[in-house]
């Protein structure tokens, strides 16, 4: 059996469209310094560091090299994990497990993406991770895929674009009260319709930014968790689903249902939840394309396909909503690739502990979820609460 | 806050990531676009243990980790097909092998070839009011001297007059 | 069985830039306007770093003292390339050409640069060079041309 592990440090930077005036490692420092600060310990108190991006969005590879001295990793144990989207999820799994093994007692995590260093143009590098010998020709980086799903998913469903386009704008609503959220951006229902079509059916306010920033986490051991802070944010499990790399595998069209849908079975299982919409309070999704978020709530929650329409119209998703999804804004306003999986712990950890501020969910929180996506489909679902057990 | 510096203003490096690369295909895919090439055939290999079909043919079955059969155990696959999904793409962006913008509107599309597995490839249509999830399509293929045998030796999938 | 080999040529091409950070920019911008090599010295174990870091990695200190460490040097190691890759991004001179660690005078870590001597029986380690620079600077490690033995 894994020991308890909490998380008592949470930092992130302010997610934005550029950030010239760090260099790349100057940027996760400044995570790494903000978590810190937030469990009130120093670089000295840290047993092991996980740092990651998705490489080579940032124009390096192995950047493990360049982070050890800023993430407080200097001379002291540690791994640089990268599963393209799901990064911060699996670096979050991979912290958890050096502090449940009891073999570390702190561990930081920190990961982060500054996308502007790749010329700007982070879809042409997402293409080094699709086949190449059967798929580049055809595919846009990461979008296809999206794109690809969601368009079967309105031909089986009939969902229309006005229920991607309500969601869009609780998002956007959700971002606005989030500070440290990169798009906030004040739209409409009739903004998001207007909005340029980048690839069929996904258009350009249905998808995420390109943003730059880091977040990092600081996990702690149930007996220095209890000794470093009152306010110790407990991780109830991670489970970690891949699936094939090809698109032959994405939802609908392969025989097995998608990692997310065996993800949350097995978290389920496992934690002896039967209603997931009840049982838990809320959900930070990884939701790279508003599509996406309306397809997956059917994955994570095992909802009947073509249900999740009716909720979103009924206001079930809200931050006052029964069941609220990413309340800080999600990944539709905030994608700094590395980043991201991470940040969607981070916001669900200071939901837990009633600490996210003026996009706080009106509910209390008891238990929080999480997810990590990547674009060959694997799943990193977490599970926080408040209480020890 | 100080004034709002321009991008130009920060000082910077450019160094563009320009990286060669040669791909082997292996004996499975290879023996794909030899036939695609040379005879104009596509092929799909059947997993025996669950049925799978998949095109074009690999090494292994994920789902039950069983290796595949080698050609001449391949079906013939196409070239009609469903149309399962597709995309129009209309934003363009930096194509990594050229360097340069990929054209567009293109239609990228998931075809479920008859007799076969799913493959990805372009359709000819590229307005999607006029694309359909069900229609049914026809590979097109460029003339044998034009053919080297990698994934556009197929030129892409003409839809079919209802 | 001699059965064909085909292989698919491709390229991976990505137009990075790299933003050299508020901090650093100090570094390239002495370089450029006064032709001169600036250090940042940690203010708990006094290690000075060239070239500059915005954090100590042994303390984690933010760092702010500027020192000036002379455009002189010691050479701890060095290499000549002769094989030429013919891959642009890999080689950025054409070969041979030689590079080392350079210890500047004042300077706790090395600093890497080419070195104005091919010719293995003339290179030393322990070698005294020194800076030379460009005519025309842009504030890049390479307005510094290379290091030549004083």
């Amino acid at each position: 059996m894994p020991n308890r592990v909490a998380i008592v440090g949470i930092g992130q930077t302010h997610h934005a469209g550029h950030r010239y005036d760090v260099s790349f490692e100057e940027l996760f420092n400044e995570a790494t310094r903000a978590a810190l600060e937030d469990a009130q310990l120093t670089v000295k108190d840290i047993d092991a560091a996980i740092v990651s991006n998705m490489d080579p969005f940032d124009g390096r590879g192995c950047v493990d090299t360049i982070l050890v001295g800023e993430s407080g990793a200097y001379l002291k144990s540690g791994v640089k994990p990268q599963t393209g989207g799901t990064t911060g999820g699996t670096s979050f799994s991979v912290a958890w497990t050096y502090a449940a093994s009891g073999l570390f007692d702190t561990v930081l995590v920190v990961s982060g993406e500054k996308q502007e260093e790749c010329g700007g143009d982070s879809q042409s590098v997402i293409m080094t991770a699709v086949d190449e010998l059967t798929l580049r020709p055809f595919y846009t980086g990461a979008l296809g895929g999206l794109a690809m799903r969601a368009s079967r998913y309105i031909a089986e469903t009939g969902c229309p674009e006005e229920i991607a386009a309500l969601e869009r704008v609780i998002m956007d609503e959700n971002a606005l009260a989030n500070p440290y959220a990169h798009l906030r951006l004040g739209i409409t229902v009739e903004d998001v319709l207007k909005s340029p079509m980048l690839i069929y059916p996904v258009r350009l306010l249905h998808m995420s930014p390109q943003s730059n920033g880091s977040t990092a986490l600081v996990l702690a051991s149930e007996e220095k968790a209890k000794r470093i802070t009152d306010k110790p944010v407990w991780i109830r499990d991670v489970v970690t689903v891949h699936q094939s790399g090809f698109i032959r595998f994405l939802s609908g069209l392969s025989p097995d249902p998608s990692s997310h849908i065996v993800a949350a079975k097995k978290l389920y299982e496992r934690n002896g939840i039967t209603k997931p919409m009840e049982e838990i309070d809320l959900f930070e999704m990884y939701d790279p394309c508003i599509w996406e978020q309306i397809i997956w709530m059917e994955d994570f929650l095992l909802l009947e396909k073509g249900t999740a329409p009716k909720l979103i119209e009924k206001g079930v998703t809200r931050r006052d909503g029964a069941f609220p999804i990413c309340p800080s804004g999600g990944v539709v306003c905030t994608n700094d690739i590395g980043a991201t999986a991470l940040t969607r712990v981070a916001e669900a950890a200071l939901q837990t502990r009633g600490d996210a501020g003026e996009h706080q969910v009106t509910k209390e929180v008891n238990l929080a979820m999480a997810s990590a996506w990547g674009a060959a489909n694997w799943t990193v679902l977490s599970l926080l609460s408040k209480a020890i057990d | 806050m100080e004034k709002k510096k321009k991008p130009e203003d920060y000082l910077r490096v450019e160094i563009p990531t320009d990286l060669p690369y040669r791909w082997s295909t292996g004996p499975y895919v290879g023996k794909f676009f030899a036939e695609l090439r040379d005879n104009g055939k596509i092929y799909s290999s059947k997993c025996p243990s669950c049925g799978f079909l998949f095109t074009p043919p690999r090494v292994v079955c994920p789902r039950c980790h069983i290796r595949l059969p080698m050609w001449p155990d391949w079906q013939e696959s196409g070239p009609k097909g469903t149309i399962l999904t597709f995309s129009v793409v209309k934003a363009p962006f930096h194509d990594t092998v050229t360097g340069r913008l990929r054209k567009v509107p293109y239609t990228a599309a998931g075809i479920k070839l008859h007799n076969g597995g799913v493959l990805e490839h372009f359709l000819d249509e590229k307005d999607e009011t006029k694309i359909k999830v069900g229609m049914r399509v026809e590979a097109v293929l460029k003339p044998r001297e034009q053919r080297r045998g990698n994934m556009e030796d197929i030129l892409f999938f003409r839809i079919s007059p209802e | 069985m001699s059965e064909e080999l085909i292989f698919l040529n491709g390229r991976t091409w990505i137009p990075t830039v790299y933003y050299v950070g508020e901090f650093r920019t100090k570094f390239f911008e002495e370089i450029r306007d006064n032709k001169r090599i600036l250090g940042v010295r940690c203010p708990e174990c006094k290690c000075v770093y060239v070239p500059p870091r915005a954090t100590c990695p042994r303390c984690f200190n933010k760092l702010s003292e500027w020192v000036p460490v002379g455009n002189q040097g010691t050479v701890l190691t060095y290499t000549t390339v002769y094989y030429d890759t013919r891959v642009q991004a890999i080689q950025p001179k054409k070969p041979p050409f030689t590079y080392g660690i350079i210890k500047l005078d004042g300077a706790d870590t090395g600093l890497i640069h080419f070195i104005d001597q091919y010719h293995a029986s003339d290179l030393k380690v322990g070698m005294r060079v020194e800076a030379v620079f460009k005519e025309q600077c842009t504030g890049s490690i390479l307005d510094i041309e290379c290091f030549k033995p004083v």
